[in-house]
């Protein structure tokens, strides 16, 4: 299957799950919230023009206020996410660069760098969505601490689901026999 | 046209990004009402803050013309004030004055009929006599400045000695609490007068302002005689010289007051006791 279509079908996917599931994953008083429909957005292929991440972040935080009747927040915490992600994923990048189209993966990147990169996108979408929220400058700060709360919440539950369905299994017997013959 | 297309397609990600918030922040609006609170303050102060700067240049552009009208104003009211300062019977020029007890103090107002200035001794009449309240003895006042002293009543007239005359003197201090002298009328000018018995020591300049002393009894004492005009001395003598321009203007005198102190009988009994 293609990889985009395929990143695509994953980002419904955890849209669903947040909706469904993860709404519920509040804590501390609202400080720390799970946003687990932001693994989709880490999971899709790097190299994509950047105008297609700005459609698809306005697009997914549009559905998400749509289901929680959150009025916009996500589509505007989603939106900017989607402006700044091409340069993230540059910032993280090793130094040839990602191949066009490579989804960033524990098991091909290291858990540093899918840390690094899932964190970033976590804690970014996280403050300005809790920023927008709180609406006054002088919360900017609490909503950044809050985000990243929040982001390192998220990142914890997408490092589990990257551990249990990201990482391919390696079959210890190997399908090149030593002995052909045999 | 061309270019502004061109910067837009150029920045086409901004301007989507810019769209999209746009959308989302106007959704936001609309279903949050303390964000829709926030924004209109937000909006409101902002519009408050330009209205404000713009009234205040519109206001720093019209100083010029307010500062004519003011000026213009100013000059009006100093016409009217000057117009209206003859109708006022006491010039008080200092803080004793304004002490005055008005009600020791009785203030008639008269026309004067009949005047000479030619003469050495000098004379007017008044149409206010006994019946109207202005006993002899009592000071009349020109626009406020001392004038002269009733020497002669009947029912409805009196007989004034004014300052522009030589058998007269009267007892004057120069400025609020300087040295006390005779001011005396020497025949020349109408307009002026002179002050003699003060001493060499004294510091006197052209400019101070001579009131009464209240000492004679006719009038209260800091009413404005006038202004002094020029200081002399000579080496043989030990006083100096005072030329005073008269408040009083004997060429156009008409509307007076008169000052009569209703203590003025006790007063004279006590005197008479010792005599």
């Amino acid at each position: 299957m293609n990889n985009g279509l395929r990143a695509i079908g994953v980002l419904i996917f955890t849209i669903l799950l947040q909706v469904v599931i993860f709404r519920f994953g509040i804590f501390n008083g609202g400080k720390a919230i799970i946003f687990f429909h932001l693994y989709g957005i880490v999971l899709l292929p790097i190299g994509w023009h950047k105008t297609t991440y700005l459609f698809i972040g306005a697009l997914t935080g549009f559905i998400l206020d749509l289901v929680l009747l959150t009025g916009g927040l996500h589509m505007a915490a989603s939106t900017f996410l989607g402006l700044l992600l091409p340069h993230i994923s540059n910032g993280i990048a090793p130094r040839d660069g990602f191949l066009k189209g490579h989804i960033i993966g524990a098991n091909k990147d290291g858990w540093i760098r899918f840390l690094s990169y899932s964190f970033a996108i976590a804690s970014i979408y996280s403050s300005a969505l809790f920023a927008i929220e709180g609406g006054r400058l002088g919360l900017v700060f609490f909503a950044i601490w809050k985000g990243v709360l929040s982001g390192g919440l998220s990142v914890v539950i997408m490092l589990v689901a990257q551990g249990l369905f990201g990482l391919k299994r390696k079959n210890k017997k190997s399908k090149v026999s030593a002995y052909p013959w045999s | 046209m061309r270019n502004l297309f061109n910067l837009l397609i150029r920045n086409h990600r901004l301007v989507i990004f810019i769209v999209f918030e746009i959308i989302a922040f106007n959704w936001l609006l609309n279903t949050h009402s303390l964000h829709n609170n926030r924004m209109s303050s937000v909006g409101i102060k902002c519009s408050n803050s330009w209205l404000d700067a713009v009234g205040q240049v519109n206001t720093f552009k019209s100083i010029k013309e307010q500062n004519k009208f003011l000026n213009q104003e100013n000059a009006r009211l100093r016409t009217e004030l000057h117009r209206l300062k003859k109708h006022v019977p006491l010039r008080y020029r200092s803080q004793r004055a304004s002490l005055l007890d008005t009600a020791i103090w009785v203030i008639k107002p008269a026309e004067i009929i009949r005047t000479s200035t030619h003469l050495s001794s000098n004379l007017l009449v008044a149409n206010k006599g006994e019946l109207d309240g202005v006993f002899k003895g009592s000071g009349m006042l020109d626009n406020g400045c001392l004038a002269g002293k009733v020497v002669e009543v009947t029912d409805h007239e009196c007989l004034v000695f004014p300052v522009i005359n030589r058998n007269i003197e009267w007892s004057v201090r120069v400025g609020e609490e300087g040295t006390v002298g005779r001011l005396v009328w020497d025949g020349d000018n109408l307009k002026t007068a002179k002050v003699v018995d003060i001493s060499k020591s004294s510091l006197i300049l052209p400019g101070d302002e001579i009131y009464t002393t209240g000492f004679q009894g006719v009038f209260p004492a800091d009413i404005l005689v006038g202004e002094i005009k020029k200081v002399s001395f000579t080496e043989a003598d030990d006083f100096k010289t005072v030329e005073v321009k008269l408040g009083a203007d004997y060429n156009s005198i008409r509307f007076v007051e008169f000052l009569t102190d209703k203590r003025v009988s006790k007063s004279d009994s006590l005197i008479n006791l010792i005599k």
